[in-house]
């Protein structure tokens, strides 16, 4: 517990010893004039031109002129260095005060800030100093571990046989469990094009490419995620996401009304209602709008009386909290890590479409990619791909 | 323990920070040399507390503690140990740290080299920098800590983006922060000198040299970077006009005009005000680009939106640095007059056009990084990409590098320019030979191949003619024009080679931009591909483990005609903590292009898809970079920057001379 106090006041006392003798010495004679700092570099430059016209550098006549010029500026500061000599006061004021005020204001400043940023009471943790993991965290690693090798079988019989579309979901959403979310997100577009039709489906793609994708949220995911919603209104991922989304863009209103609505509808023992409802009232706390004062609209109620009794839940994964702390982390990824991030999704998708040409949404997909990353010429040369095909 | 200590010594800095920016500045104005005098202490002190801290966040990245949130974001216990390291600087909150370190280290270095500064200047100097010390440190430690704790601790960390993972990115960071960092040092003095509303020689003789070490090392900073793109994202292309290359690119060539006019205020007393201008403008390049790589400004409004703390910060920060030293400029500047007159033909002539042109392409670059930014704020989609430079900024460089060949040529004050055209006729005939190679070599045909060829070979035959000039090569004895050479004064020398290395790195920018040929396909092993005529053939590929990613590695023999060249071995690695796939291509530099390959998936029929490429003269851009920074550093040891300091006693004719 001592250990960073004790650190703190060597570096307290090391910062004065350093900082206060300058204060308290006593005062040496004033500096030399203003002007005889230039008289010395214009010093300097004379015997510069010497030496260049010793080195052949410089004719006579140019040296000549140089040497004119320097010296008619050396002139004009010796005269001014002449005149300043009578006003060089200012030395000889003890610092006494200053240093003491200095010698009080420091520590007391930083003791202060660190009182309030800090977490003295804290040890260091290096790992290698760290406690075995505990019994539990271990079961949890030895789970993690049995489903990355069955992750592994199930892809490896996946690419055997890549028409099971139950394999391919299943695949996606375990990928997803281990945050392999890139990886999950190509499952699930594999199981996409097996069941074009299913609007889940959809929508578990578009979670995991917007998870993939840092919480930024491409066009490609926001039109998934709004089709979705169109096509199922009660499909929870999609009107969570899409109101996310316009929460992030500053729609307050129409969040919530998405979020009341999937509340509404939701099964009494959904997973994910209390992160939803947190959700709601953080959102309405900072737009300022009281929370009781929101209704889930005429079609959510029918829904939600409509539906049947209560349904086991389905194993979905509960969506993760709102883009606030995806996008935290995304920000927090420099623009760097992220256009080269975006620079190398771009690329794996023109491989993949260099290979398997016939796929038309895919060169729209690659073409607004190219926009995006500005590359007109070949986002028009895709768009014209895109467009050659049925 | 360690850990708290860096967090305390990072606030004690801000601390030393405020006295070094307050006491000196009040003490110039009051004229007070104790007040003064406390600058150059606190500069030492504060560089020391920020090493300390910077010291302890390592020794935390190094160890693994888990229990800070920057590791935890960061870093993973199974990284090797160069990328423990190099994890420190590579994320947010690390890299603001390294940024201050280094400005702290320069503002010491200023102190301790300071001698020969008068005593209000050298106050003043430092007193600027404290304060830019004081915006930054208040920046990291309340909107960006790296000291944060994350308590309980997990066992362990997200990892670092794999792309980083890479020996080019892990130094490419501290090079570009030196650069941007450096040119503070000119800003300093320029603000410094703007308060005194006078330019002593001494100020002249100081920004050069600054200003001259912040180019080298952003220089190799841009160059890195441009070869890391090369060879990691895969694509065979090295320069993107993406944001984060443009906020690099600006201060450079901002920097570059700084350059230049410094030595005319040097040399002959005039061009003052623009040189101080050209100062805060590098210095505001510098500040922008931190800010836009670091802050996600530029990517997403969204991003900078859900954290409005840090960006507000950035905001005010920048208002204040730019804004703030701009009008001091307006009110100060007009006051800033030179004494020399030139006519427009003369080298500081045509060093001003120069300067122009650069200022023009710097601000041509501006707006085509922010324009979209903006656009996208009034939800008007559009994006600027590399069409639009290379139609705007290219054009404006060309008659730029023409005139570098002939400026070196003109003399100071009074030029003659048809003499100079007339010394510079094997330039011309370097110049039209080039382009006669480049269309009867050609492989495609294209106006830019020509015209930047023929800029190289103008530029490279100019700067030797000019050398040839300077040691009288062919007009006097041999053994003369030897003598000559070695006693070149090492500026000289400096100019020389950048002006080199810039043909050389244009010849390899035409080359790779216009020439590059590119074949994408899937291949069996046993399948050839002809690429411009060097013949590739697939051997196979297989399957292994690194430390902390798995790979598959693909071989290509290559011949031409029949006779091997070499063998490629390209990667393609995934990183299992964030499950992303990186690429390491395969490079062969040979004299006139690269041979470039790239494996990638493999397919359901046992082929893989791969990408081969010729890029011609390409490692010439970085040769070329190379040759400058070279220049750079050989122009820094000139002995005419070891100026002596005035004796303390008066009368100044006892001033000491040089050495």
């Amino acid at each position: 517990m001592t250990g960073p106090w004790i650190i703190a006041v060597v570096l307290i006392l090391v910062c004065l010893a350093v900082l206060l003798p300058v204060l308290l010495r006593a005062r040496a004679a004033a500096a030399p004039a203003r002007a005889a700092f230039d008289v010395t570099v214009y010093k300097d430059q004379l015997a510069e031109v010497d030496r260049d016209v010793e080195r052949g550098l410089l004719t006579g006549a140019e040296a000549e002129a140089a040497r004119v010029e320097v010296q008619r500026r050396l002139l004009a500061a010796a005269d001014e260095a002449g005149k300043a000599d009578t006003d060089t006061a200012g030395g000889g004021r003890p610092g006494l005060v200053t240093a003491v005020v200095v010698a009080l204001l420091v520590p007391a400043g930083a003791l202060a800030t660190y009182m309030v940023l800090g977490s003295p009471e804290q040890p260091d943790q290096p790992l290698a100093a760290r406690p075995k993991p505990e019994p539990q965290v271990a079961q949890a690693d030895g789970r993690a571990a049995s489903l990355q090798q069955a992750i592994s079988t199930l892809a490896d019989r996946l690419k055997k046989n890549p028409q099971d579309l139950d394999g391919w979901t299943l695949l996606g959403r375990s990928l997803m469990l281990m945050s392999r979310y890139g990886e999950s997100a190509q499952a699930f577009a594999q199981a996409r094009s097996l069941a074009p039709d299913d609007l889940s489906l959809r929508a578990d793609w578009a979670e995991a490419q917007l998870m993939a994708d840092e919480g930024e949220m491409s066009d490609a995911v926001r039109q998934a995620f709004q089709a979705v919603r169109a096509g199922d209104p009660s499909q929870p991922k999609a009107r969570f996401y899409v109101g996310a989304d316009l929460a992030d863009r500053g729609d307050a209103q129409g969040a919530l009304a998405e979020w009341v609505d999937m509340v509404a509808m939701a099964p009494p023992d959904a997973p994910y209602l209390p992160t939803v409802t947190a959700q709601i009232a953080r959102l309405a706390e900072q737009a300022g709008i009281n929370p009781a004062t929101l209704e889930p609209s005429a079609e959510a109620r029918a829904i939600a009386a409509a539906r049947p009794a209560p349904q086991p839940a389905a194993p979905v994964v509960a969506p993760k909290g709102p883009s606030r702390a995806d996008m935290e982390a995304a920000s927090e990824m420099s623009a760097e890590d992220r256009a080269a991030m975006i620079r190398s999704m771009v690329e794996r998708l023109a491989t993949r479409m260099e290979e398997n040409p016939g796929d038309k949404q895919g060169w729209l997909r690659l073409a607004q990619a190219y926009e995006v990353l500005g590359e007109t010429e070949k986002a028009a040369e895709a768009r014209a791909k895109a467009a050659a095909l049925p | 323990m360690i850990v708290e200590a860096g967090h305390f010594a990072l606030i004690l800095s801000l601390f030393v920070a405020l006295v070094q920016a307050a006491l000196p500045l009040a003490g110039a104005q009051r004229n007070d040399p104790a007040w003064m005098g406390v600058a150059a202490p606190a500069a030492f002190a504060q560089a020391l507390l920020i090493a300390f801290s910077f010291g302890c966040l390592t020794y935390a990245f190094v160890t693994s503690d888990f229990s800070v949130a920057a590791v935890v974001a960061n870093s993973h216990s199974t990284k090797p140990m160069l990328y423990k390291v190099s994890g420190v600087w590579g994320n947010h909150e690390g890299s603001m740290l390294l940024w201050v370190l280094i400005l702290a280290v320069f503002g010491w270095a200023v102190a301790l080299f300071g001698r020969n500064l008068p005593p209000s200047l050298k106050a003043r100097t430092l007193g600027i920098q404290a304060l830019i010390s004081v915006g930054f440190l208040a920046f990291i430690l309340f909107t960006s800590n790296p000291f944060d704790r994350a308590i309980p601790a997990p066992f362990d960390g997200r990892g670092m983006n794999p792309l980083l993972q890479d020996p080019g990115l892990a130094f490419h960071p501290p090079f570009l922060y030196l650069g941007y960092v450096g040119f503070s040092i000119a800003f300093s003095f320029a603000i410094a000198a703007l308060i005194e509303g006078r330019v002593d020689a001494a100020w002249a003789r100081w920004v050069r040299p600054w200003t001259l070490a912040a180019w080298s090392f952003l220089t190799i900073g841009i160059a890195l970077g441009s070869w890391w793109a090369y060879y990691e994202l895969g694509w065979g292309g090295w320069w993107f006009w993406d944001p984060v290359e443009n906020a690099s690119f600006m201060p450079w060539l901002a920097g570059t005009a700084l350059l230049h006019s410094a030595v005319v205020v040097e040399k002959r007393d005039t061009m003052k005000a623009w040189t101080v201008f050209l100062a805060i403008v590098a210095f505001s390049f510098s500040l922008l680009g931190t800010f836009l790589v670091r802050s996600g400004v530029l990517t997403s409004v969204h991003a900078f939106a859900t954290d409005p703390e840090r960006g507000v910060f950035i905001l005010v920060l920048l208002l204040i640095v730019v804004g703030g030293s701009f009008a001091l400029f307006a009110w100060r500047g007009p006051q800033l007059t030179g004494g020399g007159l030139f006519r427009p033909i003369s080298r500081e002539g045509s060093l001003l056009l120069n300067n122009l042109l650069m200022s023009i392409g710097a601000v041509v670059v501006l707006f085509g990084t922010l324009f979209p930014l903006f656009a996208q704020v009034v939800d008007y989609k559009m994006s600027v990409g590399a069409p639009f430079f290379n139609r705007v900024f290219v054009p404006l460089m060309v008659p730029m590098i023409a005139t570098m060949a002939v400026a070196p040529l003109l003399s100071w004050k009074r030029g003659d320019l048809p003499g100079a055209m007339g010394r510079l006729w094997a330039a011309g005939a370097a110049a039209a030979a080039a382009v006669a190679v480049a269309i009867a070599v050609a492989t495609k045909t294209s106006v830019w191949g020509p015209i930047g060829l023929a800029l190289a070979a103008w530029l490279a035959m100019g700067t030797v003619v000019e050398l040839a000039e300077r040691i009288r090569l062919f007009r006097t004895s041999p053994a003369e024009s030897l003598r000559r050479l070695g006693r070149m004064p090492r500026a000289a020398w400096g100019m020389t080679l950048a002006h080199f290395g810039m043909a050389v790195a244009i010849a390899g920018m035409t080359g790779a931009g216009v020439w590059k040929v590119e074949s994408i396909q899937t291949m069996k092993p046993g399948d050839s591909v002809n690429v411009a005529g060097y013949v590739y053939t697939f051997k196979g590929a297989s399957e292994g483990r690194g430390p902390n990613y798995s790979y598959i590695s693909g071989v290509f023999d290559v011949t031409r005609n029949g006779q091997p060249v070499t063998t490629l071995e390209s990667e393609k690695r995934i990183y299992p903590v964030r499950g992303m796939p990186t690429t390491e291509a395969a490079i062969e530099s040979l004299f006139l292009g690269d041979l470039y390959a790239v494996i990638g998936d493999p397919q359901e029929d046992g082929s893989f898809a791969t990408r081969l490429y010729f890029n011609p003269l390409v490692a010439w851009m970085w040769a070329g970079a190379l040759i400058m920074v070279f220049g750079g550093v050989l122009s820094l040891t000139d002995r005419r920057y070891r100026v002596g300091a005035p004796v303390r006693r008066r009368p100044p004719a006892a001033a000491q001379p040089a050495e």
